[in-house]
């Protein structure tokens, strides 16, 4: 994975698609896995996704290393997630109703992970907003508190504190041992 | 709802293990990446064509101005006068071809002064026409005392 300085350096000896390469494969999965909490269905966040990455290659040029990269694309990724969130919400036209595309996607997912899961998955979904947010994005890639903090631009405390109150929940409804 | 005794963190592992993107994610956006560069380099282009259009008419336009400028009262007055000297000239002298030997040397003399002399009351009428008309700090123009 490149540090940041290599990727200001690439970017600076003009060669930006090659940095843009480097970051698709250290953030792919990170940037998908945010988008996902954000709009919930597998089509929108890997449009999401890809928006995200087409700004970053075009912000590159500006990015000066005085944020981190990852707080940087983070940022980006979280603000194209809440703007294609707002239109998919405007879109509907009863914003009460469940998301068709969110209860296919849970449907679909249930039938891979088996039936077990299947419950479990559901169970995620009837946490609140915040809670699935940062369970998701915990387990997605074993990812630290301090990575999934600065992926929702949150304290740290705070993601622990949803977490454990996520996997209490859980685990009380599913009857297992939290850890 | 009854699950087995496997803990809950590795079940959440497993759940979203799967969660990635549709392969080929990453050549799709490359290629999005590849049409929009084409995209800036054609309208980056586009761009500096029109730019340079636009300094040729603007250097055909100033071109046209200065010959407008030059083609003013005071060249055609000029040349009118020089047209009728040398006519006066040419029908005074009897025997022209003498005449012209004779004073050829003075005669270009005096119409080179003849000329010079004659764009000096063009010009000072022209910044006469300036002084009249130039806005004054009310923005109209200022009388002429």
């Amino acid at each position: 994975m490149l540090t940041d300085g290599e990727v200001i350096q690439l970017v600076g000896a003009n060669r930006r698609d090659e940095a843009l390469a480097e970051i698709l494969r250290a953030y792919r999965r990170k940037v998908f896995g945010l988008a996902y909490s954000f709009v919930r269905d597998r089509e929108a966040a890997e449009d999401v996704a890809q928006e995200v990455f087409i700004k970053v290659w075009r912000a590159l040029p500006a990015f000066d290393g005085r944020a981190s990269l990852s707080t940087w694309i983070y940022t980006i990724a979280r603000n194209t997630s809440l703007s294609a969130l707002r239109d998919r919400r405007a879109k509907r036209e009863d914003a009460a109703a469940p998301d068709p595309d969110l209860e296919v996607a849970s449907e679909s997912g249930a039938a891979e992970l088996g039936a077990e899961n299947a419950s479990l998955l559901r169970l995620i979904e009837r946490l609140p907003d915040k809670q699935r947010q940062v369970v998701l994005l915990f387990y997605l890639q074993e990812q630290s508190h301090e990575e999934v903090a600065t992926m929702l631009a949150m304290p740290v405390g705070t993601v622990k504190t949803l977490l454990h109150r996520a996997r209490s929940s859980l685990a009380a409804a599913a009857g297992l041992s939290p850890t | 709802m009854t699950f087995s005794r496997e803990s809950l963190d590795a079940r959440l592992q497993r759940i979203y293990a799967g969660l990635d993107t549709s392969p080929g994610f990453d050549a799709r956006v490359m290629a999005r990446v590849r049409g929009d560069e084409q995209a800036a380099a054609s309208k980056a282009a586009a761009r500096a064509e029109e730019s340079m259009r636009y300094e040729l008419t603007k250097r055909r336009q100033s071109w046209r101005g200065r010959v407008r400028r030059w083609v003013t009262l005071d060249a055609v007055g000029a040349a009118a006068l020089a047209g009728f000297l040398g006519r006066v000239v040419w029908t005074a002298a009897a025997d022209r071809a003498e005449w012209i030997s004779m004073y050829a040397s003075q005669s270009v003399t005096a119409l080179g002064v003849l000329l010079a002399l004659a764009t000096l009351p063009a010009l000072l009428l022209q910044q006469k026409r300036r002084t009249a008309s130039r806005p004054s700090a009310f923005g109209w123009p200022e009388r002429n005392a």
